[in-house]
């Protein structure tokens, strides 16, 4: 346990040879984890944590971690504290000497606070509170092995135990216990309480500090310079737009590179061809048409497609678009993504936006779940477990599944309309503060103001990033071939069925009357359910206008959210998701309905 | 040396800040602007908002100027000289990709003469410019910022 963003995680992955993902920014893990660590030839097990900064829950993520303490109440507790920043974990520590958990003390980040010039007594720390005390850096393992050796001697000395431990430590450094008010809360030993208040706990942490902290002369290097700069608006801002600038640029380079450089060749001269000339039972057959080439049909005769994109095929739109397009597409943005958290630019881009998101009932850390959607909605939507109260997330929640599309999806985007591309975002991120600002007039609650902990900037550490790109790399494989092979076959059934055709004509009204696009856009929507990057395929084989291309890709990115999010939002939400469905809906008429208005004033069709 | 240090800095800030607004002004008039070995981007993207991170390297490096040994200045020095290398990096990596697979469909990669012919200027200023900010490097280990 331990406040956010000290390392839990990543001392977690040490002990147990896990492979949980830690970042440096307060708030990565939301749920908890569980992992064995084998320990002198016994298995122990070990659970990972949201970090919590009291016993008092202010979040959901917080109550994951004390549900997981009061569930397991004779658990051995690794307390993990910023070395640098002793005295506010102190306060966590010593809540839970109080509520009696066995306990071991790592002072996690020992080279930061070394490097600050500040020089905690371990050995007088353990000694005052009466539990091991254990220096550690846990990004180079560095004290873990002493930590393992440790754990079973973790202490439970309870909180008189540790007033008096203070008292005595007062004398010993012959300081006179006149009237006891020198070393503790004025009280005499017997009279110390078993459960202190708040002032209480942090009057004695307060003392614990004064005893074992010294801070050194400490100059102000170029990297906390560039820090505070960063965070500044006037300086920060330019800062941001730079950043940004070279995570779009380095994402659309390189995965123009593979896709267009490569992978169209390898899939439309060697593997579409192959496949259409092996392929058992061949053109005219239905499985031919479901899993190789649909075709189509020019001069009353059929034809047969010469790219991977149009023929629609499960073997070949379903395999190039996965591994062609959007694989590449999110292989590099998990890389850039990863330097960023681990370098800490993060907390800083939520400090910069903190101001702005207040605006939407949000603030700085809603940037979290923003930035994580983007690689994919699912991991953000849980990440809204940060945002303390029900609005936040009912307001997170809703306008991250309307408006932030995914990686796979952006990848697609670029793919089918490299020019507009950018239009289409600007005009999501548009509809984001929009629709978040009028939520935020809406929807009753409160916008708790929050301090942020901004850590230092650090050098990512590659095996860390190399770990978190394969896991996150892995999780997309898993869920986005089967989901695309399984949208595929429905949509090519339920098209040979005549399907998607009566439900055009049916919805053509709404299609044509409404958004001004073309009613065959009804099949592509029933795609975009179980994967939106196919959905946004799909329609680029649909004969319209770009600026119908464009009004019917905003149109699958904000009507509903994947399947996957879809099941997220329901066990995140509960009921609230109901709410969030409705504002979908009319959030999906009027702004793609806007953007029809916005055509028609330009006189473009 | 401070001001021979000051000077060139100076200099440098001015031509980057030059450089990012005639970038940004052409682009936004959707003028190509291509010179025996400079080109200018046009484009939204790189020539706007690229144009617009120039601009923001050339006023961090004039605001740098001043006391060289403090560290808030070289701060905003090398902060400069930052946005200038993610411009300069990442054109290089854009003409290092196009230079890579080969357009000719029979053909996976280029030949080493095409690819060498693929990297020839014109350059885009930042990529032009960004030797003469590596210095900032020295000047920083000279005043002894930690």
């Amino acid at each position: 346990m331990g406040h956010p963003n000290v390392g839990k995680s990543v001392i977690f992955n040490r002990l147990t040879g896990a492979d949980v993902i830690s970042s440096n920014y307060p708030g990565t893990t939301v749920d908890y984890k569980k992992g064995l660590m084998r320990h002198k030839g016994t298995d122990i097990e070990v659970i990972d944590v949201p970090g919590t900064f009291s016993l008092e829950p202010r979040d959901k993520a917080e109550g994951v971690a004390l549900t997981m303490l009061k569930d397991n109440p004779q658990a051995r507790i690794i307390c993990v504290i910023d070395a640098s920043k002793l005295e506010r974990g102190l306060y966590l520590a010593l809540d839970l000497i109080e509520q009696g958990h066995p306990l071991v003390l790592a002072l996690n980040m020992w080279d930061i606070a070394h490097d600050k010039n500040i020089n905690v007594d371990a050995e007088k720390l353990s000694s005052l509170l009466g539990v091991p005390v254990i220096p550690t850096v846990a990004v180079s393992a560095e004290g873990l092995s002493l930590l393992m050796d440790t754990l079973l001697d973790a202490g439970t000395p309870g909180i008189a135990e540790v007033g008096k431990r203070l008292r005595l430590a007062g004398l010993m450094t012959s300081q006179a216990c006149e009237g006891c008010r020198g070393c503790l809360l004025g009280k005499a030993c017997g009279e110390i309480p078993e459960h202190l208040t708040s002032d209480e706990r942090w009057a004695m942490v307060e003392q614990i500090a004064q005893r074992t902290v010294t801070v050194g002369h400490y100059r102000h290097t170029l990297k906390d310079a560039i820090g505070d700069y960063t965070v500044k608006p006037l300086t920060g801002t330019p800062f941001a737009i730079a950043v940004l600038y070279a995570f779009w640029s380095i994402f659309s380079t390189f995965s123009g590179l593979i896709t267009d450089g490569f992978m169209v060749k390898a899939f439309d001269l060697y593997w579409l061809p192959w496949l259409q000339e092996w392929f058992p039972g061949g053109p005219g057959t239905w499985i031919y048409g479901v899993m190789v080439d649909l075709g189509h049909v020019k001069d009353g005769v059929w034809t047969a497609s010469t790219t991977c994109l149009e023929s629609f095929g499960v073997l070949t739109s379903g395999l190039y678009l996965e591994i062609g397009v959007v694989l590449p597409a999110v292989f590099i943005f998990y890389i850039m993504l990863a330097l960023l958290e681990d370098v800490g630019y993060l907390p800083r881009l939520a400090v910069l936006m903190d101001t702005f998101l207040h605006k939407i009932g949000l603030h700085g850390y809603a940037v979290v779940p923003t930035i994580l959607s983007l690689g994919c909605n699912v991991p953000g939507v849980e990440a809204t477990r940060i945002l303390e109260t029900k609005k936040q997330r009912f307001v997170m929640m809703t306008i991250l599944a309307i408006f932030i599309p995914c990686g796979a999806q952006i990848a697609i985007m670029h793919d089918v309309i490299p020019r507009y591309t950018g239009f289409v975002m600007a005009y999501l991120f548009l509809g984001y503060f929009v629709f978040g600002f009028l939520l935020n007039r809406v929807i009753p609650g409160t916008t708790p103001d929050i301090i942020m902990d901004v850590p230092v900037y650090q050098r990512p550490i590659m095996r860390d990033v190399r770990r978190k790109v394969a896991m996150r790399t892995k999780s997309f494989l898993k869920d986005a071939i089967p989901y695309v092979t399984l949208g595929i076959l429905i949509v090519n059934i339920l098209y040979s069925q005549g399907a998607i055709d009566a439900l055009a004509k049916a919805s053509a009204p709404v299609f044509e009357g409404w958004f001004g696009v073309p009613r065959q856009t009804a099949g592509p929507l029933l795609a975009a359910f179980l994967r939106k990057d196919l959905a946004i395929a799909q329609l680029s084989a649909i004969p319209m206008t770009e600026y119908q291309l464009i009004t019917a890709i905003v149109l699958v990115s904000i009507y509903f959210p994947c399947i996957g999010t879809f099941f997220m939002m329901l066990k995140e939400g509960g009921k609230a998701f109901f709410g969030s469905l409705i504002v979908l809906i009319c959030v999906a008429f009027t702004w793609v309905g806007l953007l029809r208005l916005v055509w028609n004033i330009m006189g473009v069709q | 040396m401070r001001r021979v240090w000051q000077g060139y800095f100076a200099f440098l800030g001015m031509t980057v800040l030059s450089c990012g607004l005639l970038e940004f002004l052409a682009a936004a008039a959707g003028h190509q602007l291509t010179f025996p070995f400079i080109a200018f981007s046009t484009g939204a993207f790189r020539g706007l908002w690229g144009g617009l991170v120039t601009i923001f390297s050339g006023i961090f490096l004039l605001r740098g100027l001043g006391d060289f040994g403090e560290v808030h200045r070289m701060a905003k020095l090398l902060m400069g000289c930052i946005l200038l290398w993610i411009m300069a990096a990442t054109d290089i990596f854009a003409l290092i990709a196009a230079a890579v697979p080969s357009i000719d469909s029979g053909r996976w990669f280029n030949s080493g003469p095409l690819f060498l012919r693929a990297l020839a200027p014109p350059y885009t200023p930042a990529v032009i410019l960004l030797p003469f900010s590596l210095p900032v490097m020295l000047c920083l280990r000279r005043f002894g910022v930690p």
